[in-house]
């Protein structure tokens, strides 16, 4: 079988150097999980999700998670983290997909009134709507039974906005107008249910844009947006572009005066927005056609530097 | 069997280099260890890892340093920081292999790498929201320069360390992870034009001359402006009212104009090396580039498939299939017409040149102008100072490129400069996760980023500092951002890296070939052309792409959703934040779906196309 001049020596050598070595970092690795507590582990794999290395948190939980009773009071933590790194973890692969949601059932069904139920049925809602890898076919009527549940057993509260969001965007999704009315609706409602909710100018503006680009009736989106505007938007580091949307939009629906309003804050409130020069030429041209109403125009600011 | 066992084998070479290997890797390991473990976690060594080897760079950081380790209470623990400049083109492979094996610097600039992106960021530097939204305390009133204005110095003791930036720490934000990621040092400023002063002065005058004579010279005719030469680029009479002061070019007519009598000086003359504008390879020298998103910014409402959004690559390439723009637009014709003059005014074979070929060209007086950043500045101020021929040191002047007014040419295109109202903190130093020494290397980036230092550090590097009531260096003032301007979102911009490679580069190489007088107008729009058309690389892979790379997108924002809505579940309320912006960005585009919608619009009949 072997050639006359095969040695197996330098094989050998090298199959326990390797050996060794793995050895090493093994041990070393074994002592550090070995010295944790059960708390101490969850609270390690939950620190890897906060970086998004989910195949170490995935690691980590594994552990600890099949050791705890459901009884335990770190059990719906754990057992919704490890359904979390299971779902995210890569490769993305139908095993970690089958693990995913077979743990958040679980936190759904035995931890039924925790907020992580709650959270547990949005992921699988998402999980069913979004393929997570090509082959992984979306379910977004099972999606949506999963957000109506959350809406039923979590009625005004945070989770039931979240699941209001993602059902309307089911509905949207299908760009049909009488399904963008039925979504438009409901977030309404969930406004109306919650007016000092945190997430009002998420829900404003998703439904200004629904009205702007999915019915194409610029007219109707202005009360969401300014809505959105005095709520604060959802991703305020580009409120500059939102506010430029708003303006274009007002002037297209012929409300003038309420776009120089709005762009007035571009340059006042965002003197960094690139929108700044564009945005004061409106305010120049609308105050021209509007001579009576006396519109300031504001001017640009410069850069900070110096003093 | 015994015997040729014993025998020599040359298999016990490979053992042997195996084995030899693997001591030399062990030691070194060890020592490594040794210094990076044991000595960085009793307080020895912070290490600083940036790829800036501009003159003045490393040195005005040296001095920061100096100064930090000379504090009592870092020397009392013993704690020394150190920077290790690594050449830009290996600092991504530095990295990526010193982060993965856990051996990184403990601070580094951060540089987007395939690795090293999107929400994988967060693997291997540490985020520095909690930190950045309370006052830095070297900015407290004892660590103050003497003497700053009441407001200015209430403020810095008082604000947010992120508000003392001057961009409200924009520099050092991570979109994809809604956080803070950079403590950016210094400000890059737009890219400005730099002119020989001495050159100026001596083709002005012989401009002047050539103007004055009876029977004008022909490259001097062309240039006139007038209902017989509307190709020409200003009127005669402003020319000459310009060429009578002692003025840089205000116009672009009168840049025109003066590139023009730089060429005819240098035939004049017989100085061969004499050219108007040093141009090379490297894009900051492009002048050319400096006006690409003025030329394409007058279609923007049309391209738009939502109004307000910024510009997308698959619109732009959208906006062509429906005919929106193609190679007659105005806008489009005139733009390569610009490049095809602007073009005349640089080096032969510019395409061969690099970034410090272009510098020493204008730093011996051997062009007439430079276009670059800020960051060139040193070494020009340098370059110039240190000829040995006191007569051969000139005077410079800096300023934005000039754009043309009423009666010039692409008067009617070029209504104002692109913005530069979002320009960004630079140099941003992130710190690695696994650094054993976070609070040190954090104290670090607060000292550095205090005023006092950074306006000490901005004077010594001649950059511009970062911080809010920095004084610039009077060198580099020119290269501060201006606010006024049109949005670069408006750009037609086909060479952005969304655009697809095989439109991209098409459109950058013949470009260039169109620069060099390689090809002419009517057959680069056909070579571009064709492959727009083209259904395996043109616009409608861009659509597939396009779809892709969204989808890809949302599966990492849903990831960012996912580990916010637990942070916020956990009590954290910039995670809850956070986990609202993502998830509003999650309704609009998730899954590509505002792109499918434009598809739907455009294309009823068609369903979306896949590979």
């Amino acid at each position: 079988m072997f050639s006359k001049r095969f040695c197996p020596l330098p094989y050998a050598i090298s199959f326990y150097l390797i050996v060794f070595l793995g050895s090493l970092s093994g041990c070393s690795e074994g002592k550090h999980v070995a010295q944790l507590s059960d708390s101490e582990k969850i609270e390690e794999g939950v620190e890897y999700l906060r970086v998004f290395n989910f195949d170490s948190a995935y690691s980590t939980l594994s552990d600890v998670q099949p050791e705890l009773e459901v009884s335990d009071p770190n059990w719906p933590l754990a057992t919704y983290s490890l359904g979390l790194a299971a779902w995210h973890k890569t490769p993305p692969e139908n095993e970690s997909l089958i693990e995913a949601r077979t743990l958040l059932k679980l936190v759904a069904e035995r931890a039924h009134d925790s907020i992580f139920a709650a959270s547990a049925l949005l992921d699988l809602g998402r999980m069913a709507e979004v393929s997570d890898f090509r082959g992984d076919p979306p379910d977004v009527a099972k999606a949506q039974s999963y957000y109506r549940e959350v809406m039923d057993r979590f009625p005004v509260t945070e989770m039931s906005t979240r699941a209001t969001l993602f059902l309307a965007q089911t509905l949207a999704q299908s760009f049909e107008n009488e399904s963008v009315r039925e979504a438009i609706i409901l977030l309404n409602d969930e406004i109306e249910s919650q007016p000092d909710s945190k997430w009002k100018g998420t829900l404003a503006q998703y439904v200004a844009q629904l009205y702007a680009f999915y019915l194409h009736d610029s007219r109707s989106a202005l009360i969401p947006y300014e809505t959105a505007m005095r709520a604060g938007f959802p991703r305020s580091a580009e409120s500059d572009v939102s506010l430029w949307q708003f303006g274009l939009l007002a002037q297209e629906a012929g409300n003038d005066l309420l776009a120089a309003e709005v762009f007035n804050r571009i340059v006042v409130e965002y003197p960094r927005s690139i929108y700044g020069t564009v945005a004061r030429s409106r305010i120049i041209e609308i105050s021209k056609k509007y001579p009576e109403e006396g519109i300031v125009i504001p001017e640009l600011s410069t850069v900070g530097l110096g003093r | 069997m015994k015997k040729t066992a014993l025998k020599f084998n040359s298999n016990w070479i490979a053992c042997g280099l195996l084995l030899g290997a693997f001591v030399v890797s062990a030691i070194r390991f060890w020592m490594v260890s040794r210094d990076l473990g044991e000595g960085e976690a009793r307080g020895e060594i912070i290490r600083v890892a940036h790829w800036q080897l501009e003159p003045g760079f490393r040195e005005a950081l040296q001095w920061a340093i100096d100064e930090y380790n000379a504090l009592p209470r870092v020397k009392a623990a013993g704690v020394v920081v150190e920077q290790t400049a690594i050449a830009e083109r290996f600092y991504n492979q530095f990295m990526n292999v010193h982060l993965i094996s856990g051996t990184a610097p403990d601070i580094a600039v951060k540089k987007q790498s395939e690795l090293i992106s999107g929400n994988a960021l967060a693997s291997f530097y540490a985020p520095l929201g909690t930190y950045v939204e309370k006052p830095n305390p070297y900015n407290a009133m004892e660590w103050q320069i003497a003497d700053l204005p009441v407001k200015l110095a209430k403020f810095l003791s008082e604000a947010p360390w992120r508000d003392t930036f001057f961009d409200g720490l924009e520099g050092g934000f991570e979109e994809y992870l809604s956080d803070y990621y950079a403590i950016p040092i210094c400000t890059w400023g737009g890219l400005r034009m730099i002119y020989n002063l001495s050159i100026l002065e001596d083709v002005k005058s012989f401009a002047l001359e050539q103007a004055s004579l009876q029977i004008q010279p022909e490259w001097l005719q062309t240039i006139w402006r007038s209902e017989s030469n509307e190709d020409g680029y200003l009127p005669e009479d402003d020319a000459i009212e310009w060429l009578e002061n002692d003025q840089i070019p205000q116009t672009l007519g009168q840049l025109i104009l003066y590139c023009s009598a730089v060429n005819a000086l240098a035939i004049y003359e017989g100085v061969d090396y004499l050219v108007p504008i040093a141009g090379s390879s490297y894009i900051a020298n492009d002048v050319i580039r400096l006006y690409y998103d003025e030329f394409m910014s007058g279609i923007w409402h049309e391209l738009s498939l939502e109004q307000g959004k910024k510009l997308s690559a698959i619109e732009v390439l959208a906006g062509f299939d429906e005919g929106v723009w193609n190679f007659e637009t105005p806008m489009v014709r005139e733009y390569f017409s610009f490049v095809s003059v602007m073009s005349a005014f640089y080096p032969q074979g510019f395409l061969g040149l690099d970034r410090e070929q272009a510098q020493r060209r204008f730093v011996l007086g051997q062009a007439a102008i430079l276009s670059t950043g800020g960051w060139d500045a040193t070494s020009i101020y340098q370059g110039i100072q240190g000829r040995s021929d006191p007569n051969n040191r000139f005077e410079i002047a800096i300023a934005p490129e000039p754009m043309p007014v009423e009666a010039e040419r692409w008067a009617e295109i070029l209504t104002m400069r692109a913005s530069e109202a979002d320009a960004k903190g630079g140099v941003p130093f992130a710190i690695n996760k696994q650094s054993p020494n976070f609070d040190w290397c954090v104290d670090f980036l607060m000292f550095i980023s205090s005023h006092r230092i950074n306006e000490g550090f901005a004077a010594r590097a001649g950059w511009l500092p970062v911080i809010s009531g920095a004084q610039p260096p009077e060198s580099v003032r020119g290269f501060l951002p201006t606010t006024e301007g049109l949005p670069k979102t408006f750009s037609l911009n086909l060479v952005s890296g969304n655009i697809p490679s095989s439109i991209r580069n098409t459109w950058n190489a013949q470009t260039k070939l169109l620069a060099t007088g390689d090809v002419e107008y009517e057959e680069m729009q056909e070579d571009i052309v064709d492959v727009l058309n083209d259904p395996r690389i043109g616009v409608r892979r861009a659509w597939i792409s396009t779809m892709l790379d969204l989808q890809d997108k949302s599966r990492a924002n849903q990831r960012s959703m996912s580990v916010d809505r637990l942070n916020a579940i956990l009590g954290s309320d910039e995670a809850a934040d956070r986990e609202r912006s993502n998830t509003y960005l999650n309704l609009i585009e998730d899954e590509g779906v505002h792109v499918q919608r434009w598809w739907q619009e455009m294309y009823p009949e068609q369903t979306y196309p896949t590979y």
